[in-house]
């Protein structure tokens, strides 16, 4: 029996029945700034900014227990377990930013966090940024109905990613990641079944960078 | 394939989107559009509808976020995810071969009565699809994604180099191991209960 022709016959049989739920449009593709970050700037500053950034992004996948404990030259945060301060939804609060010999940063989740803490500990390991959860319930919603989500920027024009997305199970950045002025944000997504994901983007200007971020409409 | 239907249609090709993406975000959504249930469909067959979902629901985040890097001289998008979408599901080899595992353990040969030649063909071709269940758990992932881009991504051998970033000649004799791989395991034509690691 040709091989080729049972494995057709096999990935028929595995292959589902129905399609993708409705969700997944939503949790793969819309990402919408919301309230308490400032208004975007001109795209003449983005297309300048898009073209210099180029920043380490990964999607980090679940693959640690818990904060690190081998460490490095520095343990700027390790919190866990303490109740989220931002967030509605209490979820408990798994990140770990560590300083390196190199002076690089590396960002870890294992789930949602205490965005507060995890921006603080960022902050004083010399990265300046914020770490969103995504998304935030608590995050206001601009508009009433939510017609501006769909209409608004999915993601800003300045925010540029880099290279590492799918080769790191965790977010290593520097403070020469970003411009003098500007930041990163992270934003961290938990999935279902494959556990939780960061997305770095740097801004050229830090108080561009959102407090906040919820799944919009689309 | 889909940007040749895009090209006879008249619709943007891949790559016009992707750039179009660039200044305007939303746009990204129509590569949603053409590739989510491919995408989808080609993940549910290697680890099973509950992970799928969250594969492509990250690839397409990643591919949004690399979107500026992509290569606009390319025009199909396809080999682009199905290369990021692979990258993913490599992380879950484990879940991989349980799944095939349970697929090959979820069958069992009937008892037939009598010699109706059209059951016989059935239940042996069954069985073989059971034993090509297990054998994909026993190659190594880069020869399995090959053959399963081959197989079931329905990628040609160009995209499936572009996809893992490999040369042409390395499809071509990765996919070559495979498939004798496969053959001799169901030329072996033992039972198979997926118990094979």
């Amino acid at each position: 029996m040709d091989e080729m022709r049972t494995l057709t016959e096999l990935g028929a049989d595995l292959h589902p029945e129905h399609g993708p739920s409705a969700q997944l449009r939503a949790r793969a593709l819309r990402i919408a700034p919301q309230t308490g970050r400032r208004s975007w700037r001109p795209v003449l500053a983005v297309a300048a900014t898009v073209t210099i950034l180029a920043v380490g992004t990964a999607i980090v996948v679940n693959g640690f227990d818990g904060p690190r404990a081998d460490g490095g030259t520095a343990h700027a945060g390790s919190v866990r377990g303490k109740a989220p301060a931002t967030i509605v939804e209490t979820k408990p609060v798994a990140f770990t930013v560590r300083t390196n010999a190199d002076g690089s940063v590396t960002f870890t989740a294992t789930d949602l966090v205490d965005a507060a803490a995890a921006t603080q500990a960022l902050n004083a390991a010399g990265v300046a940024g914020r770490v969103v959860n995504l998304p935030d319930e608590s995050c206001p919603i601009d508009s009433p109905n939510g017609e501006d989500l769909a209409l608004g920027p999915y993601l800003p024009d300045k925010a540029e990613v880099g290279e590492g997305q799918d080769s790191s199970d965790n977010v290593t950045v520097r403070s020469t990641s970003y411009p003098p002025g500007g930041g990163l944000l992270l934003m961290v997504q938990a999935f279902d079944q494959t556990g939780v994901g960061v997305v770095v983007l740097p801004y050229t200007d830090v108080h561009d960078i959102p407090t906040c971020l919820r799944l919009g409409l689309w | 394939m889909v940007t040749a239907v895009a090209e006879r249609a008249g619709e943007a090709m891949d790559s016009e989107i992707i750039r179009g993406s660039w200044q305007a975000p939303d746009r990204f959504g129509e590569l949603y559009h053409r590739y989510a249930t491919v995408l989808y469909g080609y993940a549910c067959q290697r680890v099973g509808t509950a992970e799928a979902e969250d594969l492509v629901a990250e690839t397409f985040l990643a591919a949004f976020a690399q979107r500026h890097r992509y290569d606009l001289k390319r025009s199909s998008a396809k080999p682009w995810l199905f290369g990021i979408l692979t990258n993913k599901i490599a992380r879950h080899s484990r879940s991989e071969r349980i799944h095939y595992r349970g697929y090959a353990r979820s069958w069992q040969a009937p008892v037939v009565d009598g010699v109706d030649e059209r059951i016989v063909e059935q239940v042996t071709a069954r069985a073989q699809r059971a034993r090509l269940a297990t054998a994909l758990c026993r190659l190594s992932r880069a020869d399995r994604s090959v053959l399963l881009l081959v197989a079931w991504g329905q990628l040609s051998y160009d995209e499936v180099a572009e996809a893992m970033s490999i040369p042409v000649g390395t499809v071509r004799s990765r996919l070559n191991r495979a498939r004798r791989k496969v053959r001799e395991a169901l030329d072996d034509g033992t039972d198979y209960n997926g118990d094979d690691s």
